[in-house]
């Protein structure tokens, strides 16, 4: 979240509170020029593998970063990794990933030019997600990060851009969005959707 | 509440990094490999501790290069490891302190 705060140039007050986690979006018909041996190549900087039970899902961890990836679940979903034999890696299968795939956003930090979802889908990807959420501290974080980065969207003029990007998602997802903001009192957000 | 929530699941996190960390160190070779210099020849011991006790294991007079390079490798990762389950349990400590409400969050 603070990448969006670079992005918007501004010092907007968004939770200044980070995890250590990174996820990387890997699209399905993504083609890798080389292959790299990640856990290898990062084992000189101390990252070791964790494999998560039974899934088997993979990441990278270390006491300051937690490197994972993800690609969008399409289907009937399952919850085997989907492998990345590019990167010597998987891959976690998440829903809804496709909205943060089709509109990228680039913002540079530190001489790094990063590649992220539009603030817009990002937020409304947060709201969606957290309602199959069934840990609480889970769901209560995401709707937070939903919310702030939504307003912060808003508070920069792209209040027009929320509402194609609500437009343009099933009605099923519009129904848990208007939903969660009305569980939490999120008026502003819900009359720039004009709703 | 979302703060308490994120403070756990790093908790999580670290303690579970704990276990990787000291899972690694035990996957290592024990000991270090040296080379001792006895009347004018050269020889080479795995020098490890044993209940308390230095103990030396002989391996002869001359060494494979992947036995050399086994053990430099394993003496880089686990002063690496080491450092960082350092830094792991420093985490674990103040994350399980703050939860209690004895740092400031």
């Amino acid at each position: 979240m603070p990448l969006y705060r670079e992005f918007y140039f501004c010092g907007s007050d968004i939770s200044a509170l980070r995890t250590r986690d990174i996820d990387f979006l890997v699209s399905r018909n993504t083609k890798f020029d080389n292959k790299v041996d990640l856990p290898v190549l990062l084992e000189d900087l101390g990252f070791i593998l964790d494999h998560s039970f039974p899934e088997g899902h993979v990441r990278l961890i270390h006491p300051e970063l937690i490197i994972e990836f993800l690609v969008p679940e399409m289907g009937r979903g399952t919850s085997k990794p989907y492998p990345l034999p590019e990167l010597g890696m998987n891959a976690q299968r998440l829903r809804f990933l496709d909205l943060l795939e089709g509109d990228t956003i680039i913002v540079e930090v530190s001489g790094l030019a990063v590649n992220l979802p539009h603030p817009v889908n990002f937020g409304l990807h947060k709201i969606m997600v957290s309602s199959r959420r069934t840990n609480v501290d889970k769901k209560a974080k995401d709707i937070q990060a939903g919310l702030e980065v939504l307003r912060l969207c808003v508070d920069n003029m792209d209040g027009q851009k929320l509402t194609e990007s609500f437009r343009n998602i099933s009605r099923k997802q519009r129904k848990r969005i208007i939903q969660s903001f009305e569980d939490n009192e999120a008026k502003d957000l819900l009359s720039v959707l004009k709703l | 509440m979302a703060i308490k929530g994120v403070l756990k699941e790093e908790l999580e996190n670290s303690i579970r990094m704990q276990g990787k960390y000291e899972e690694e160190l035990e996957k290592l070779p024990v000991g270090s490999l040296i080379k001792k210099k006895i009347k004018g020849h050269e020889y080479y011991y795995i020098v490890m501790r044993e209940k308390g006790k230095v103990k030396f294991v002989y391996k002869g007079k001359e060494v494979s290069d992947a036995l050399l390079e086994e053990y430099a490798r394993a003496k880089e990762l686990r002063a690496k490891y080491r450092k960082l389950l350092s830094q792991v349990k420093k985490q674990i400590k103040f994350l399980k302190g703050a939860l209690r409400g004895q740092e400031s969050i």
